[in-house]
């Protein structure tokens, strides 16, 4: 089982945590309270882009503070509330970092530009942010003294800052917690319903593992920080999905018939989606190991041809189909010599680092 | 006298044969001399066609080569089978557009088997799955609308298959359900618990000491069978699996009852596709947002480990299970699973996470809402009659009842 304090920093469990939490689910019912959903708050956007305001001031004032980049950031998540108008920010980071590190440049951007979204959301009105950076519940203390200090700079430097805070994650008997720092300011509601540590995931039975199912299994740009257990978790559980929408379009043809099976789109299928939304620096190469994936699970079978990026599959009765199924319902996820993990190699890597911002 | 064998005769329009199927319940004067009836009552089989994907198949092909499909008229047609030297074996209706039902008077283990060569086989066309929930739901509908004198018929049936100590070497294919058949042998080899329950009672009793058999013995809970009374004599036996049967006078009542059933089953199903459905759309600039709710099954009691590890075993991981769903389970613990699954059936994927206090199902968009009722009827049947269930926030059985036509 994974050690608690590498779970808690893993940002993957981290984005699916938040996700859940977001969820519409039954109060008091199940393994999982959606605290913030429960507080009135629902998802707008995952890696939505946040522009820095073309207002002289700001951007005179961060280059003062020695930010040259105005490039957009992307926080991680974009929330709502059904009343509250300040739109919370969240930012997720496995770890704290000091005000002179790269994520102080961001997290500095991110500051000045949530104070009003409005350029951001293209809207005429004032929207008003809330940046709130979730770390482990230790390394919460530091992570908002790191914000104070950004933000005084700031302030000092003659600009604007948005309000900030920071939620901490813990994992105890009481299972995983969203707990508010001492001393960290959240918006109303949010607030309200963190007032005490608020459990999102029960406590499973001992010795089981904690872990929700994900709707992201693996993410973007976090190879270098990620535990490479969970990475081999992530690609493997990503494997399974790959398989299992071949398995699908194969079981719901009608013989006799061709079908087509390509590894974008068996990708897209296997994300809800999220492939193709996502940025792809290495897109190509994550397609070409899918196709991979699936290839080697039908490999020696004559039925099977590939044209380039295309598997196409000969099922002329509906044996050869339960063949070609069998074969791949008898593929293994987590053999690396055949998943994702082993047929992109220990270099590669799918997205570029900036939909979920840089990572540490 | 001759042995029906249950074919229509080839007639040509709509009109022609309500009529003939409107006569065909009564005997004829030879079976009045006979004192009884060799006429297999209508059975009628509500299915539902698949999308699997955008759109649906035509009706036609949806339909193995063997059968030819005769239009009628937008909505009938004769159905003859090759198998059957291209009699008439029944019509199909298009009630409405996603529920075709096939009516049939062929002897019912001929149209059981027909039903499964063809339906069971075929990933565009599933039955229709009356969990207890629904037909709870239609058990109210009848104390509204029915004088309660007059008798109601209720079968009930909960088989714990996955409570046996015994090795799991069995097969774990689902008998064919029948409450007036003797147990199927391997469950004599088998020991767990097992309850079938048929009331014929009249309707204020049941009313009055139906919750309270409920509260004493949980079984009571796994609702499979309802008779709904018909105006005249008689009434319509609608089974979990879709199935009806025409006990009663009239054809064209029987029709009513269960395009009463097809609006509920639509309204519920419909419901949950769109409060469950697991998809992304995109917002703002390279922005993303996630939207849909999982299906919660919660157990009234937690499931003894040997249980649960049989459940996985045989149910989630036999190609021939009950519950018709395959795919790649991942060990999350001593009693915690998470499946990367694969309705068997309609080969739609999606995502479970089993433990021994509940069941998580997240559906991908385009996932048929069949497969819900499907899993909440096998949940019921097989592993915890009172287990409840959520549609996201919403009580799964709120949402049948809100779905009721015209309450």
């Amino acid at each position: 089982m994974t050690a608690p304090a590498v779970l808690l920093s893993d940002q993957v469990f981290q984005i699916n945590v938040l996700l859940w939490s977001l969820e519409e689910l039954p109060d008091g019912r199940g393994p999982i309270e959606p605290v913030l959903r429960n507080a009135g708050y629902y998802l707008n956007s995952i890696g939505r882009r946040l522009t820095v305001p073309v207002a002289e001031k700001v951007r005179t004032t961060l280059r003062t503070a020695g930010i040259d980049d105005l490039m957009p950031t992307n926080p991680d998540l974009w929330l709502r509330h059904e009343t509250d108008l300040v739109l919370p920010l969240i930012e997720l980071k496995a770890h704290s970092f000091d005000p002179p590190s790269s994520n102080s440049r961001q997290a500095s951007k991110m500051l000045v530009s949530s104070v009003d979204l409005a350029s951001s959301v293209g809207t005429g009105k004032t929207s008003p942010g809330h940046l709130i950076y979730v770390t482990p519940a230790q390394e919460s203390d530091a992570m908002l003294r790191t914000l104070s200090s950004l933000s005084a700079n700031l302030t000092q430097a003659g600009a604007t800052v948005a309000k900030f805070g920071v939620v901490g994650l813990s994992l105890d008997e009481r299972g995983l917690s969203f707990a508010r720092p001492s001393g960290t300011e959240l918006p109303g509601p949010m607030a309200k319903a963190l007032e005490g540590p608020a459990v999102v995931l029960k406590p499973p039975l001992e010795h089981d593992d904690i872990r929700p199912l994900y709707f992201i299994p693996w993410m973007p740009g976090i190879d270098d920080s990620q535990d490479s257990a969970l990475r081999s978790d992530g690609l493997r559980e990503l494997t399974a999905r790959v398989l299992a929408q071949a398995i699908a379009i194969v079981g719901r043809s009608i013989t006799p018939t061709n079908v087509a099976v390509r590894g974008d789109v068996l990708l897209t299928e296997a994300t809800f989606g999220i492939f193709s939304k996502w940025r792809d620096n290495d897109r190509a190469k994550f397609v070409e190991a899918a196709h991979k994936v699936i290839v080697k699970a039908l490999r020696g079978d004559s039925r099977v041809s590939v044209t380039g990026t295309l598997i196409e599959i000969d099922l002329p009765s509906t044996e050869a189909q339960d063949e070609v199924l069998k074969r791949l319902e008898d593929a293994d996820p987590t053999d690396r010599r055949t998943n994702l993990e082993g047929s992109l190699g220990p270099q590669d890597r799918l997205f570029g680092d900036e939909v979920f911002g840089a990572k540490d | 006298m001759a042995i029906d064998q249950g074919y229509l005769p080839v007639l040509n329009t709509r009109d022609d044969y309500v009529d003939w199927l409107e006569g065909y319940s009564l005997p004829t004067v030879d079976e009045l001399r006979a004192q009884r009836s060799t006429r297999k009552p209508v059975k009628t089989y509500m299915l539902e066609t698949v999308r699997n994907g955008s759109a649906r198949q035509e009706l036609a092909n949806s339909f193995p080569s063997r059968i030819q499909m005769e239009r009628l008229d937008d909505n009938l047609y004769r159905v003859h089978d090759s198998v059957h030297s291209e009699r008439v074996v029944g019509l199909i209706e298009t009630i409405d557009d996603r529920h075709p039902v096939f009516f049939t008077t062929l002897a019912v283990d001929e149209s059981d088997r027909w039903v499964r060569q063809v339906v069971d086989r075929n990933p565009w066309l599933d039955r229709l799955w009356l969990s207890s929930p629904i037909l709870f739901e239609i058990w109210q509908y009848i104390q509204r609308t029915t004088p309660s004198h007059r008798y109601v018929r209720l079968g009930f049936d909960h088989e714990a298959w996955y409570e046996s100590s015994e090795e799991p070497d069995e097969s774990d294919v689902d008998p064919s359900f029948d409450l007036d058949q003797d147990e199927d042998v391997s469950s004599l080899r088998m020991e767990h618990r097992r309850s079938r329950v048929h009331l014929t009672e009249r309707l204020g009793v049941l009313e009055d000491k139906l919750p309270q058999l409920i509260k004493l013995y949980d079984p009571l809970q796994s609702l499979v069978q309802v008779q709904v009374p018909s105006g005249g004599r008689g009434g319509h036996m609608l089974y979990y699996d879709g199935k009806a049967t025409n006990r009663s006078e009239s054809f064209a009542e029987h029709r009513s009852t269960v395009e009463l059933i097809l609006r509920l089953y639509r309204t519920v199903t419909e419901r949950a596709e769109e409060m469950l459905w697991v998809q992304t759309s995109e917002v703002g600039e390279e922005g993303f947002s996630v939207e849909g709710a999982p299906v919660l099954i919660e157990f009234a009691n937690p499931l003894p480990a040997s249980t649960f590890d049989r459940f996985i075993n045989l149910g989630l991981q036999r190609k021939t299970s009950r519950f018709r769903i395959g795919g790649f389970v991942e060990q999350r613990g001593r009693t915690k699973v998470h499946v990367t699954a694969i309705d068997r059936h309609l080969w739609q994927p999606f995502l479970l996470e089993v433990t021994t206090r509940h069941i998580l199902a997240v559906l991908p968009r385009g996932t048929c809402g069949n497969s819900v009722h499907r899993l909440v009827t096998n949940v019921q049947r097989f592993l915890d009659p009172a287990a409840k269930v959520w549609l996201g926030s919403e009580s799964y059985s709120a949402a049948v009842s809100a779905s009721m036509p015209a309450k």
